[in-house]
């Protein structure tokens, strides 16, 4: 289980001290979807990274297992919307790589990764390297070099948003298959009102701006699994998404009248 | 496809070749001076130089100058700009010294390199390393300092340290530039090499260009100075192959 405790973050813009979001409160228990929604400049991306360990909070802690996070954790794995695989490497290396960068051999590496691969259907492109793989290709052996190191928490910055509609789909599937099998714990960063209530057990609506703050929290309609294709185009998945777009436009101050994991309207019916 | 290229590149310059000696001897018909003599006596000359070995030790004394001074100063200039291209205090310190060292002609510095460290290859692998190294130093500065962002926080969630990060990101990522730069200097590096081998030196290709001009023997000249070419041509050519070797990545597209 993952606990932010008032965290606050900021970032260094020429010499200055810019405030991303201020005192985040959350919970993501084990095994849960967690998405994160809000317009761009709220600081997803900052609380994203304070999270993985890349950026020290300035105030508050974030606790992962009931321990302080320090610094870049081996079972936390990051998923980035570009610039996530070197291109330099082979998509065989790329996913070896938090492997070789944790001191494992050779053989169990390729072993591993063998399997991996094969997960994600990418075993034939394994000595492909990045440049030659279309774009749903690479989030899926971002997806793979993930999964490589084991994760138990999978942090996902806007993974899908630079995909076409039918490839998104089609990896936001696979996502869940993923989660289906490994009962990772998921917290994924997006900007998409469908991805959010698609994916996400429970969605923080954020607002604001430098620094941004949480809005609302809203969860999935009771008795409804997320990602079932019959979820998709059910009442309740457009309920929900209403909810959400009202959500976003109310903004932080708008947020407390929403209530804290309420289920939407949809959910009663 | 890439054979198919390949054989293109090298049939394209075998015709600029053709094209080039072709001028040459117009050239020569023309003139009609014994100090232009036709490309047929300068590479006949050439071939018999090479043939009775006498040649060889000069290019050899030209290629290990070169290359001793490539050994020393590439790595160091690429550890010292990568390094200070990733860290803002390290590039503090170095780049006022690069803003004003880098301009300098610093083959004009040739007189007071022999004057401290002799008439001997030490000076001259000196002003050579000096060039490659502040080409290289400058590319890889920028080339590192250019990487972006996320790529680096990717390979550090990871949990790349430093060291990693340099290995496995800021080194291939400038891997490009670095290489172009090598290029560039190597070609700058032949021309000054010429200028020390032509001062007190009894080795080297320039010496021998500078020694067959005084002997009045054209041809002889002439075929040093195609020799001093295609080597340089060479070392073109070698950082081409490591270039395509290194950054196979590059050419997936």
């Amino acid at each position: 289980m993952v606990r932010l405790d008032s965290v606050s973050v900021s970032y260094r813009m020429r010499g200055q001290c810019v405030p991303a979001v201020e005192d985040i409160d959350a919970e993501f228990p084990a095994g849960s979807i967690t998405a994160i929604i809000g317009p761009s400049g709220c600081g997803k991306t900052s609380l994203i990274q304070a999270m993985a360990g890349l950026v020290h909070p300035c105030s508050g802690r974030v606790l992962i297992e009931g321990e302080q996070l320090a610094g870049v954790r081996r079972k936390t794995a990051v998923i980035f919307q570009d610039y996530g695989l070197l291109p330099w490497k082979t998509a065989r290396a790329n996913a070896e790589l938090p492997l070789l960068l944790a001191g494992m051999d050779q053989r169990d590496r390729r072993s591993r990764v063998e399997s991996v691969l094969e997960e994600l259907g990418l075993s034939a492109f394994a000595r492909f390297y990045p440049g030659r793989l279309s774009g749903g290709m690479r989030q899926r052996l971002a997806v793979a070099r993930a999964l490589a190191a084991e994760p138990d928490l999978l942090l996902m910055d806007e993974p899908f948003s630079s995909l076409d509609a039918l490839t998104r789909e089609s990896l936001q599937e696979t996502l869940l298959e993923v989660h289906a099998r490994h009962g990772t714990t998921i917290v994924l960063v997006t900007h998409s009102i469908e991805e959010a209530a698609y994916l996400g057990d429970s969605l923080i609506v954020m607002g604001g701006r430098n620094p941004g703050r949480i809005a609302s929290r809203l969860s999935r309609p009771r008795g409804q699994v997320g990602g079932l294709v019959s979820f998709r185009a059910s009442g309740d998945f457009l309920s929900l998404t209403t909810e959400l777009r009202r959500a976003l436009a109310d903004g932080p101050s708008g947020g407390l009248s929403h209530g804290s994991g309420t289920p939407g309207p949809g959910g009663a019916a | 496809m890439r054979v198919e290229g390949n054989l293109g590149k090298a049939l394209r310059a075998a015709a600029a070749a053709a094209v080039i000696l072709l001028l040459w001897e117009l050239a020569s018909l023309a003139v009609a001076r014994s100090f232009l003599p036709g490309p047929e006596a300068a590479l006949g000359r050439l071939v018999s130089r090479i043939a009775n070995g006498s040649l060889l030790p000069h290019i050899a004394a030209s290629l290990r100058r070169v290359v001793l001074a490539l050994l020393v100063a590439a790595p160091l200039a690429t550890a010292l700009g990568l390094a200070s291209g990733r860290s803002p205090a390290l590039d503090s310190l170095v780049s006022p010294f690069v803003y004003l060292l880098h301009p300098l002609p610093k083959v004009a510095f040739l007189p007071v390199i022999m004057l401290f460290l002799g008439l001997g290859d030490v000076a001259k692998v000196f002003l050579i390393g000096i060039i490659i190294f502040g080409q290289m130093l400058v590319s890889g500065r920028d080339a590192a300092r250019a990487v972006p962002r996320a790529l680096v926080d990717s390979v550090r969630s990871l949990g790349a340290r430093r060291w990693a990060v340099m290995r496995h990101v800021v080194l291939p990522a400038s891997l490009p530039a670095l290489l172009s730069s090598l290029r560039v200097s190597l070609g700058t590096a032949i021309a000054v090499l010429f200028l020390a081998e032509s001062f007190a030196a009894e080795s080297g290709l320039g010496w021998y260009i500078v020694d067959s001009w005084t002997r009045v023997d054209y041809p002889d000249m002439y075929a040093a100075i195609v020799a001093l070419s295609v080597f340089g041509l060479a070392c073109y050519l070698a950082v081409d192959m490591a270039e395509a070797v290194l950054c196979r990545w590059r050419n997936t597209d």
